[in-house]
Protein backbone atom coordinates (compact mmCIF):
# COMPACT_ATOMS: atom_id res chain seq x y z
CA UNK A 1 0.00 0.00 0.00
CA UNK A 2 2.82 2.16 0.73
CA UNK A 3 4.02 1.61 -2.87
CA UNK A 4 0.62 2.34 -4.39
CA UNK A 5 1.01 5.79 -2.47
CA UNK A 6 4.76 6.77 -3.61
CA UNK A 7 3.48 5.11 -7.12
CA UNK A 8 0.31 7.82 -7.67
CA UNK A 9 2.71 10.51 -6.03
CA UNK A 10 4.97 10.12 -8.54
CA UNK A 11 2.74 10.41 -11.54
CA UNK A 12 3.67 13.27 -13.47
CA UNK A 13 0.62 15.45 -13.20
CA UNK A 14 0.69 15.34 -9.81
CA UNK A 15 3.90 16.47 -8.99
CA UNK A 16 3.50 19.06 -11.49
CA UNK A 17 0.23 19.82 -8.96
CA UNK A 18 2.59 19.56 -5.19
CA UNK A 19 5.20 21.28 -6.33
CA UNK A 20 3.08 24.59 -8.47
CA UNK A 21 2.17 26.39 -4.77
CA UNK A 22 -0.65 28.54 -6.64
CA UNK A 23 -2.11 25.22 -8.26
CA UNK A 24 -2.40 23.26 -5.52
CA UNK A 25 -4.22 26.26 -3.09
CA UNK A 26 -6.99 26.84 -6.14
CA UNK A 27 -7.78 23.11 -5.88
CA UNK A 28 -7.95 23.05 -2.11
CA UNK A 29 -10.21 26.42 -2.62
CA UNK A 30 -12.41 24.64 -4.97
CA UNK A 31 -12.54 21.34 -2.59
CA UNK A 32 -14.03 23.81 -0.20
CA UNK A 33 -16.51 25.07 -2.12
CA UNK A 34 -18.08 22.30 -3.10
CA UNK A 35 -18.45 20.73 0.34
CA UNK A 36 -19.93 24.34 1.35
CA UNK A 37 -22.47 23.39 -1.19
CA UNK A 38 -22.98 19.41 -0.81
CA UNK A 39 -22.79 19.75 3.53
CA UNK A 40 -25.01 22.57 3.35
CA UNK A 41 -27.85 21.02 1.27
CA UNK A 42 -28.18 17.57 2.29
CA UNK A 43 -28.02 19.56 6.07
CA UNK A 44 -30.52 21.81 5.27
CA UNK A 45 -32.77 18.88 3.90
CA UNK A 46 -32.20 17.15 7.08
CA UNK A 47 -33.43 20.30 9.22
CA UNK A 48 -36.44 20.09 7.05
CA UNK A 49 -37.11 16.65 8.24
CA UNK A 50 -36.76 17.53 11.81
CA UNK A 51 -39.39 19.99 11.53
CA UNK A 52 -36.94 22.85 12.32
CA UNK A 53 -36.16 25.03 8.83
CA UNK A 54 -38.26 25.85 5.63
CA UNK A 55 -40.91 23.89 6.92
CA UNK A 56 -43.06 26.15 4.28
CA UNK A 57 -41.58 23.89 1.61
CA UNK A 58 -43.20 20.63 1.03
CA UNK A 59 -40.47 17.81 1.56
CA UNK A 60 -40.40 16.35 -1.49
CA UNK A 61 -39.82 19.15 -3.22
CA UNK A 62 -37.58 20.92 -1.14
CA UNK A 63 -35.49 17.28 -1.64
CA UNK A 64 -35.93 17.14 -5.34
CA UNK A 65 -34.25 20.80 -5.48
CA UNK A 66 -31.58 20.08 -2.85
CA UNK A 67 -30.40 16.43 -4.20
CA UNK A 68 -28.68 17.42 -7.54
CA UNK A 69 -26.28 20.32 -5.68
CA UNK A 70 -25.85 18.24 -3.02
CA UNK A 71 -24.50 15.02 -5.42
CA UNK A 72 -23.00 17.45 -8.05
CA UNK A 73 -21.10 19.39 -5.27
CA UNK A 74 -20.35 15.89 -3.78
CA UNK A 75 -18.67 14.28 -7.19
CA UNK A 76 -16.96 17.60 -7.19
CA UNK A 77 -15.60 17.27 -3.96
CA UNK A 78 -14.56 13.88 -4.62
CA UNK A 79 -12.88 14.76 -7.59
CA UNK A 80 -10.61 17.93 -5.64
CA UNK A 81 -9.98 15.80 -2.65
CA UNK A 82 -8.29 13.13 -4.78
CA UNK A 83 -6.15 15.54 -6.49
CA UNK A 84 -4.89 16.79 -3.06
CA UNK A 85 -4.77 13.28 -1.66
CA UNK A 86 -2.47 12.21 -4.93
CA UNK A 87 -0.20 15.05 -4.13
CA UNK A 88 1.26 13.28 -0.63
CA UNK A 89 -0.73 9.88 -1.23
CA UNK A 90 2.37 8.06 0.89
CA UNK A 91 1.46 10.01 3.85
CA UNK A 92 -2.23 10.22 3.54
CA UNK A 93 -2.82 6.33 2.97
CA UNK A 94 -1.64 5.31 6.79
CA UNK A 95 -2.68 8.20 8.38
CA UNK A 96 -4.72 7.57 11.49
CA UNK A 97 -7.05 11.11 10.90
CA UNK A 98 -7.33 10.41 7.35
CA UNK A 99 -8.45 6.97 7.70
CA UNK A 100 -11.61 8.00 9.74
CA UNK A 101 -12.09 10.86 7.32
CA UNK A 102 -12.55 8.62 4.58
CA UNK A 103 -14.88 6.37 7.43
CA UNK A 104 -17.02 9.11 8.56
CA UNK A 105 -18.18 10.34 4.64
CA UNK A 106 -18.92 7.19 3.81
CA UNK A 107 -21.39 6.80 6.50
CA UNK A 108 -22.20 9.96 6.05
CA UNK A 109 -23.11 9.64 2.40
CA UNK A 110 -25.07 6.23 3.20
CA UNK A 111 -27.50 8.65 5.59
CA UNK A 112 -27.98 10.62 2.78
CA UNK A 113 -29.07 7.87 0.70
CA UNK A 114 -31.20 6.57 3.62
CA UNK A 115 -32.84 10.11 3.85
CA UNK A 116 -33.12 10.49 -0.41
CA UNK A 117 -34.66 7.08 -0.34
CA UNK A 118 -36.80 7.89 3.08
CA UNK A 119 -38.18 11.27 1.28
CA UNK A 120 -40.67 9.88 -0.78
CA UNK A 121 -42.64 7.80 1.33
CA UNK A 122 -41.76 10.47 4.41
CA UNK A 123 -43.57 13.28 2.35
CA UNK A 124 -46.65 11.29 1.50
CA UNK A 125 -47.41 10.65 5.18
CA UNK A 126 -49.51 12.63 7.53
CA UNK A 127 -46.21 13.45 9.73
CA UNK A 128 -42.89 12.46 8.95
CA UNK A 129 -41.94 9.69 11.64
CA UNK A 130 -39.56 9.85 14.37
CA UNK A 131 -37.48 7.05 12.73
CA UNK A 132 -37.05 9.45 9.74
CA UNK A 133 -36.54 12.37 12.28
CA UNK A 134 -33.59 9.85 14.07
CA UNK A 135 -32.04 9.31 10.68
CA UNK A 136 -31.93 13.38 9.99
CA UNK A 137 -30.27 14.26 13.10
CA UNK A 138 -27.60 11.62 12.80
CA UNK A 139 -27.11 12.13 9.41
CA UNK A 140 -26.34 16.13 10.53
CA UNK A 141 -23.40 14.24 12.82
CA UNK A 142 -22.06 12.34 10.85
CA UNK A 143 -21.47 15.53 8.33
CA UNK A 144 -20.28 17.84 11.22
CA UNK A 145 -17.88 14.55 11.98
CA UNK A 146 -16.60 14.56 8.39
CA UNK A 147 -15.68 18.44 8.63
CA UNK A 148 -14.39 17.93 11.74
CA UNK A 149 -12.19 15.10 10.70
CA UNK A 150 -11.04 16.89 7.84
CA UNK A 151 -9.70 19.89 10.13
CA UNK A 152 -7.62 17.70 12.11
CA UNK A 153 -5.94 16.33 9.84
CA UNK A 154 -4.32 19.18 9.33
CA UNK A 155 -4.43 19.78 12.83
CA UNK A 156 -3.19 16.23 14.05
CA UNK A 157 -1.16 15.28 11.21
CA UNK A 158 0.28 18.68 10.14
CA UNK A 159 -1.06 17.40 6.14
CA UNK A 160 -2.33 19.06 3.67
CA UNK B 1 6.56 47.70 18.09
CA UNK B 2 3.62 49.23 15.80
CA UNK B 3 0.63 49.74 18.47
CA UNK B 4 -1.69 47.17 15.76
CA UNK B 5 1.23 44.15 16.35
CA UNK B 6 1.42 45.14 20.35
CA UNK B 7 -2.37 44.36 20.19
CA UNK B 8 -1.84 41.58 18.33
CA UNK B 9 1.09 40.51 20.28
CA UNK B 10 -1.03 40.81 23.29
CA UNK B 11 -3.95 39.02 21.94
CA UNK B 12 -2.36 36.13 21.15
CA UNK B 13 -0.69 35.80 24.65
CA UNK B 14 -3.91 36.11 26.50
CA UNK B 15 -5.28 32.72 28.46
CA UNK B 16 -8.06 32.37 25.43
CA UNK B 17 -5.56 32.85 22.41
CA UNK B 18 -2.81 30.79 24.11
CA UNK B 19 -5.92 28.07 24.87
CA UNK B 20 -6.97 28.04 21.72
CA UNK B 21 -3.49 27.55 20.19
CA UNK B 22 -2.22 25.06 22.54
CA UNK B 23 -5.16 23.03 22.43
CA UNK B 24 -5.07 19.84 19.92
CA UNK B 25 -9.05 20.18 19.79
CA UNK B 26 -10.36 23.33 20.97
CA UNK B 27 -8.97 25.01 17.33
CA UNK B 28 -10.18 22.19 14.94
CA UNK B 29 -13.90 22.66 16.54
CA UNK B 30 -13.85 26.31 16.55
CA UNK B 31 -12.89 26.48 13.28
CA UNK B 32 -15.69 23.81 11.93
CA UNK B 33 -18.19 26.19 13.65
CA UNK B 34 -16.60 28.84 11.35
CA UNK B 35 -17.09 26.87 8.22
CA UNK B 36 -21.10 26.02 9.54
CA UNK B 37 -21.61 29.70 9.63
CA UNK B 38 -19.65 30.07 6.34
CA UNK B 39 -22.66 27.95 5.06
CA UNK B 40 -25.16 30.01 7.11
CA UNK B 41 -23.68 33.84 6.53
CA UNK B 42 -22.90 32.98 2.49
CA UNK B 43 -25.85 30.79 1.60
CA UNK B 44 -28.17 33.39 2.77
CA UNK B 45 -26.77 36.43 1.44
CA UNK B 46 -26.23 33.86 -1.92
CA UNK B 47 -30.13 33.34 -2.08
CA UNK B 48 -30.73 37.36 -1.74
CA UNK B 49 -28.06 38.35 -4.23
CA UNK B 50 -28.54 35.48 -7.30
CA UNK B 51 -32.84 37.26 -6.68
CA UNK B 52 -31.21 40.46 -7.42
CA UNK B 53 -29.42 39.16 -10.16
CA UNK B 54 -32.82 37.93 -11.12
CA UNK B 55 -31.07 34.52 -11.44
CA UNK B 56 -33.17 32.42 -8.85
CA UNK B 57 -36.33 32.96 -6.86
CA UNK B 58 -38.32 34.90 -9.13
CA UNK B 59 -41.58 34.16 -8.24
CA UNK B 60 -41.06 35.76 -4.67
CA UNK B 61 -40.66 39.04 -3.49
CA UNK B 62 -37.03 40.43 -2.49
CA UNK B 63 -38.13 42.43 0.27
CA UNK B 64 -40.27 38.94 1.14
CA UNK B 65 -37.07 36.92 0.54
CA UNK B 66 -35.12 39.71 2.24
CA UNK B 67 -37.48 39.66 5.38
CA UNK B 68 -36.58 36.05 5.55
CA UNK B 69 -32.80 35.39 4.87
CA UNK B 70 -31.63 38.39 6.20
CA UNK B 71 -31.92 37.55 9.98
CA UNK B 72 -30.09 34.60 9.70
CA UNK B 73 -27.48 37.01 7.50
CA UNK B 74 -27.30 38.62 10.79
CA UNK B 75 -27.05 35.13 12.74
CA UNK B 76 -23.90 33.55 10.41
CA UNK B 77 -22.20 37.00 10.58
CA UNK B 78 -22.28 37.43 14.40
CA UNK B 79 -21.26 33.82 14.81
CA UNK B 80 -18.27 34.44 12.28
CA UNK B 81 -16.83 37.17 13.93
CA UNK B 82 -17.19 35.66 17.62
CA UNK B 83 -15.48 32.21 16.07
CA UNK B 84 -13.14 34.06 13.46
CA UNK B 85 -12.06 36.04 16.74
CA UNK B 86 -11.06 33.47 18.64
CA UNK B 87 -9.10 31.39 15.61
CA UNK B 88 -7.30 35.26 14.95
CA UNK B 89 -6.42 35.56 18.94
CA UNK B 90 -4.62 32.02 18.68
CA UNK B 91 -2.14 33.50 15.91
CA UNK B 92 -2.81 37.00 16.05
CA UNK B 93 0.69 38.33 14.84
CA UNK B 94 0.94 35.59 12.21
CA UNK B 95 -2.29 36.94 10.83
CA UNK B 96 -1.00 40.84 11.18
CA UNK B 97 1.67 39.46 8.52
CA UNK B 98 -0.25 37.21 6.59
CA UNK B 99 -1.28 38.93 2.95
CA UNK B 100 -4.59 36.59 2.52
CA UNK B 101 -5.85 37.68 5.67
CA UNK B 102 -5.33 41.55 5.19
CA UNK B 103 -7.38 41.22 1.92
CA UNK B 104 -9.97 38.89 3.57
CA UNK B 105 -10.61 41.77 6.02
CA UNK B 106 -10.48 44.28 3.34
CA UNK B 107 -13.10 42.36 1.19
CA UNK B 108 -15.66 42.10 4.46
CA UNK B 109 -15.29 45.67 4.79
CA UNK B 110 -16.29 46.53 1.21
CA UNK B 111 -18.88 43.49 1.16
CA UNK B 112 -20.29 45.90 4.02
CA UNK B 113 -19.74 49.13 2.23
CA UNK B 114 -22.01 46.92 -0.66
CA UNK B 115 -25.10 46.46 2.03
CA UNK B 116 -24.93 49.77 3.30
CA UNK B 117 -24.87 51.54 0.14
CA UNK B 118 -27.67 48.76 -1.58
CA UNK B 119 -29.93 49.19 2.06
CA UNK B 120 -29.30 53.26 1.37
CA UNK B 121 -30.31 53.79 -2.54
CA UNK B 122 -32.14 51.09 -4.51
CA UNK B 123 -33.45 49.09 -1.35
CA UNK B 124 -35.29 52.45 -0.19
CA UNK B 125 -37.77 52.23 -3.34
CA UNK B 126 -38.03 48.66 -2.85
CA UNK B 127 -41.83 48.72 -3.36
CA UNK B 128 -41.44 50.00 -6.74
CA UNK B 129 -39.72 47.08 -8.02
CA UNK B 130 -40.55 44.33 -5.12
CA UNK B 131 -41.88 41.85 -7.94
CA UNK B 132 -39.91 42.48 -10.90
CA UNK B 133 -38.36 39.32 -12.09
CA UNK B 134 -35.61 42.13 -13.17
CA UNK B 135 -34.79 44.58 -10.58
CA UNK B 136 -32.98 48.26 -11.35
CA UNK B 137 -29.20 48.32 -12.32
CA UNK B 138 -27.76 49.25 -9.48
CA UNK B 139 -29.66 46.66 -7.42
CA UNK B 140 -28.25 43.87 -9.71
CA UNK B 141 -24.66 45.74 -9.34
CA UNK B 142 -25.11 45.09 -5.73
CA UNK B 143 -26.16 41.53 -5.96
CA UNK B 144 -23.39 40.78 -8.29
CA UNK B 145 -20.55 42.90 -6.24
CA UNK B 146 -21.71 41.07 -2.82
CA UNK B 147 -21.33 37.30 -4.49
CA UNK B 148 -18.53 38.23 -6.01
CA UNK B 149 -17.20 39.70 -2.47
CA UNK B 150 -18.54 36.90 -0.52
CA UNK B 151 -17.33 34.26 -2.54
CA UNK B 152 -13.44 36.29 -2.62
CA UNK B 153 -13.83 36.58 1.03
CA UNK B 154 -14.44 32.67 1.96
CA UNK B 155 -11.54 31.63 -1.00
CA UNK B 156 -9.38 34.22 0.55
CA UNK B 157 -9.78 32.62 4.11
CA UNK B 158 -8.92 29.39 2.48
CA UNK B 159 -5.83 30.83 1.19
CA UNK B 160 -4.65 32.32 4.61
CA UNK B 161 -3.24 28.80 5.44
CA UNK B 162 -1.20 28.14 2.56
CA UNK B 163 1.07 31.81 3.13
Amino acid sequence: MHDFGEWLEHISWVTTIANTAWLYTSISVVHYFTLLVMVGSIVLLDLRVLGVAARRRPLTQLAEELFPWMWTAFGLAIFSGFLEFTTDAGDYLPDKVFRVKMTVIFLAVMSAIVVQRGVPKWGQLPAIPTSAKVIAFVSILLWIGSILAGVEIAALSGLG
Amino acid sequence: MPMLFAICYWLEHTSIGTAVRESTWLFPTIETIHIFGIILLVGSTSILDLRLLGWAFREDSVSKLARRYLPWTWAGFVIQVATGFLLFSSEATKMYDNPSFQIKMLLIVLAGVNAFVFHMLAYRKVATWDDAPVAPLSARCAGCFSILLWFGIVAAGRWIAFI
